[in-house]
């Protein structure tokens, strides 16, 4: 594996947690807010709180800072994050303005079971350190049985439709669901979820990815499909999305085609990352391809992927997407959102460029996910992240509800 | 503590409405980016747009988001706002009408201009949504997708998306947000 600098990523992973703490806001509840950028659409006008896939990033790198430094201080961001998302849940289950670059609005994919998974990241960490998980364990429970399951679940097909109502499935967003899905069984001892959710979903997945060696394609999962009618869209970053969740029910059951899929899906990423370690943002059949913008920030979750993948033995080095990441550090903390926002429609976009720059809590995230567990606890020195304001990290004891 | 109505969630709105409520608010912040008036119409609108920003109540301002005539006339008359910002449709949106979703939100027009003259007030601002440049993309979308070329249809929507403000607030446009200010003689 190439060498990543650790003073670097120290650096980069306290920067990450000062400029979090700068995108706190209020309106119209507390948590982490600002603008979006996004392939089709921005969100530029609505800036207040978005409670969606940011979550997921931001506890889950705190929960791993925490642990590798065993400073409680990184312990109770993580729970400021977790009573963000209990506070916000709606009466029906679902977290406001859950929309990403839609927001404002409820019911957003995959984002409200990005929500679960930090809710249940943050009820596991503390389950075990003997502290209350319960309101964070009960408000993912409720959100997925309230939405995924009540709502989107399509128990004739045993699909997960993208859209109450609409048979539609979508493979990255439904990894994420197993995700959730697998946590909820494990705090809850519940092995049925696995044979009636995670296993039919995973089955899904690996129907929509390509397996034709030789192919350039071949790994590729496809981005959704509307009935029978497959979008033929390969998006890299999305099929990253579906490894962890596929290597987790392989561990699990023991089934080796769900390993065998996302090493699949791995292989195809490394085939189409460039030699800068950034990735074209869609592949198309026939060799035709979109390549910008080319997410920065957002390729955190390409090196969650691949570090996954080589802990399975595959030969993967996730250190020149490390390396682009570091690339995008900007001197606020940010890490840029990404590269060629003016270049995807020529003459069109040419005036998007300002995008790149725009640091999006929802993208950067990812980055600070990924980076958290190569950051060496020693360069972590908390005390140089902490920012005056209103960002008094709150206990356990005070979530509202 | 907040209100059920800013908490409320906004409905999912068509793109060219919420492309029009962004610059609804653009139009009716103040210098400090605040929102003061008195928000006003068809309620889809109004909770998308008090979804989007704080509104405080304000009688300086009247926001009407396709609010039939009659009541912009009655609130004009009855807050005497020195700002007035509208979202209406135009003859172009009801072109359209046959290939829009059922159940769409229908804009009224705007007031005659001789009436604005009479009530004392002169626009200063326009902007259109949903102009041609949007809709020839959109078809472009279209006719590539059934043509197999899923990467260029995907270029044609970004475009459509991002040509959703019309170029020029005199082209053609379906919705149009409309700015006026009292005249102080």
């Amino acid at each position: 594996m190439t060498a990543i600098d650790p003073a670097a990523v120290a650096s980069a992973v306290l920067g990450l947690d000062r400029w979090f703490e700068t995108m706190r806001g209020a309106w119209p509840r507390l948590g982490y807010g600002g603008p979006v950028v996004h392939w089709w659409n921005h969100c530029l006008t609505y800036r207040g709180t978005g409670l969606d896939w940011r979550y997921e990033g931001i506890t889950a790198g705190y929960l791993t800072l925490w642990r590798r430094t065993g400073d409680r201080r990184w312990l109770d961001k993580a729970v400021r994050a977790g009573n963000d998302l209990v506070v916000g849940q709606r009466a029906d289950g679902h977290f406001i303005n859950s929309r990403f670059e839609l927001n404002p609005g409820v019911g957003g994919t995959p984002h409200e079971a990005a929500c679960d998974v930090a809710l249940l990241l943050l009820a596991k960490e503390l389950r075990g350190l003997g502290l209350a998980e319960r309101p964070y364990l009960e408000a993912a429970r409720r959100n997925l049985e309230a939405f995924w399951l009540s709502r989107l679940w399509h128990a004739p097909s045993s699909t997960l439709w993208d859209a109450p109502g609409v048979p539609s499935f979508v493979p990255n967003k439904a990894a994420t669901f197993v995700e959730a899905i697998l946590l909820l069984r494990e705090l809850t001892g519940d092995d049925s979820l696995v044979e009636r959710y995670a296993i039919p979903t995973a089955e899904r997945i690996l129907a929509m990815q390509v397996r034709r060696p030789g192919d350039k394609l071949d790994g590729a999962i496809a981005q959704n499909r509307f009935g029978d009618r497959v979008v033929t869209s390969f998006f890299p970053l999305y099929i990253a999305r579906c490894v962890p969740a596929l290597v987790e029910l392989a561990a699990l059951t023991g089934e080796t085609r769900f390993r065998d899929g996302a090493l699949a899906a791995i292989a195809f990423i490394a085939r189409v990352r460039e030699p800068d370690g950034g990735l074209p943002q869609v592949l198309y059949p026939g060799g035709r391809s979109n390549r910008h913008p080319r997410w920065i920030s957002g390729a955190g979750d390409v090196v969650r992927a691949l570090a996954v993948a080589r802990d399975l033995g595959a030969d993967v080095d996730p250190a020149p997407t490390v390396a682009w990441l570091l690339r995008g550090v900007r001197p606020d903390g940010r890490i840029a959102t990404a590269e060629g926002f003016g270049r995807i429609v020529p003459w069109i976009t040419r005036r998007d460029r300002a995008s790149d720059e725009i640091g999006v809590v929802g993208w950067c995230d990812k980055a600070f996910r990924a980076l958290a567990p190569l950051a060496k606890p020693e360069l972590l020195n908390h005390a140089s992240a902490v920012t005056a304001g209103n960002t008094r990290p709150l206990g356990v004891a005070e979530v509202v509800r | 503590m907040l209100s059920e109505r800013t908490s409320d969630p906004a409905p999912v709105l068509p793109v060219e409405l919420r492309a029009a409520i962004d610059v609804v608010v653009k139009h009716s912040q103040a210098a400090e980016g605040q929102t003061a008036g008195r928000v006003l119409g068809q309620r889809q609108l109004t909770r998308a747009l008090e979804s989007c920003v704080p509104v405080t109540e304000s009688n300086s301002m009247v926001i009407a988001l396709g609010a039939p005539p009659d009541a912009l006339r009655s609130a004009v008359a009855s807050t005497m706002p020195d700002r007035i910002v509208t979202m209406v449709g135009s003859r172009f949106d009801r072109s359209l009408k046959p290939f829009r979703a059922p159940g769409r939100v229908a804009l009224p027009t705007d007031l005659p201009r001789a009436e604005w003259d009479a009530m004392g007030y002169a626009r200063v601002a326009a902007t259109g949504v949903q102009g041609l440049a949007a809709i020839l993309w959109s078809m472009g979308e279209r006719v590539l997708r059934r043509l197999g070329r899923p990467d260029l249809a995907d270029r044609c929507r970004i475009a459509m998306l991002r040509t959703l403000v019309a170029a020029h607030p005199s082209l053609p446009a379906a919705v149009r947000v409309l700015h006026y200010q009292r005249v102080t003689t």
